[in-house]
């Protein structure tokens, strides 16, 4: 009657049209997301002119087990990170990058929850100032 | 001189991130890597200078999500049981 398929980070199932699982089974699936949560998101949002934001974050009912929020602009057709923050090796931080190659790691003693907030948000405000910076070699 | 635009898409990707993080089943079809094209109700002006930005920086056979608001709420404040000790 009808076929399911999991992936790593969402659930499909095909079934047939006229059968009354095509109201049964979105309801089961909504159930099952909400409760045993399969929460991996990843996403670009453009910015502004050569400035784009890429969005990951991990989530296990509700609560935020990993992230990365970074900053990329456009430097010579290439897609550079200018700033990460990010949830990997276990702890929350921000990784700085510069135009020669150089990377600073500043380590946030915040809960992840916490400091994907504050990386979305320093993105937003401070993007043009971060992209202008980068470009300088500052 | 401040873009107003700019300003208020910045404040749009914001809440579009909050609503995903709080809204698990929202983005269940949003695919890995697409690029997320906000629009809002009613706002031309916006919405063409969205679309022209995501175009603009559109990778090859990447996938393109638009997503549609009606609006913002008003903004509110989100601290937690905040309490006055008068010195």
């Amino acid at each position: 009657m009808f076929q399911l398929i999991i992936h790593p980070d969402q659930l499909v199932v095909i079934y047939h049209r006229d059968s009354f699982f095509t109201i049964i089974i979105p309801l089961l699936i909504k159930i099952i997301q909400k409760f045993f949560c399969f929460c991996k998101r990843l996403y670009i949002i453009p910015l502004g002119e050569n400035a784009r934001k890429r969005h990951y974050h991990e989530a296990d009912k509700g609560d935020i087990i990993g992230f990365a929020v970074q900053l990329e602009v456009l430097v010579n057709d290439q897609w550079k990170v200018v700033i990460r923050y990010d949830s990997a090796h276990g702890f929350a931080h921000i990784d700085r990058y510069y135009l020669d190659g150089r990377k600073v790691k500043i380590e946030l003693h915040l809960k992840l929850s916490e400091a994907l907030t504050l990386g979305d948000e320093d993105i937003k405000e401070n993007w043009k100032i971060y992209q202008k910076a980068f470009l300088e070699g500052k | 001189m401040i873009n107003i635009l700019e300003r208020k898409h910045a404040i749009l990707v914001t809440e579009f991130d909050r609503y995903v993080v709080e809204h698990p089943e929202f983005a269940v079809n949003i695919p890995r890597n697409a690029q997320i094209v906000l629009q809002v109700e009613g706002d031309e002006k916006y919405n063409e200078w969205s679309m022209q930005l995501a175009e603009r920086q559109r990778e090859i056979d990447q996938s393109v999500v638009y997503v549609k608001v009606k609006g913002l709420k008003p903004a509110r404040s989100r601290l937690l049981k905040p309490k006055v000790a008068v010195a």
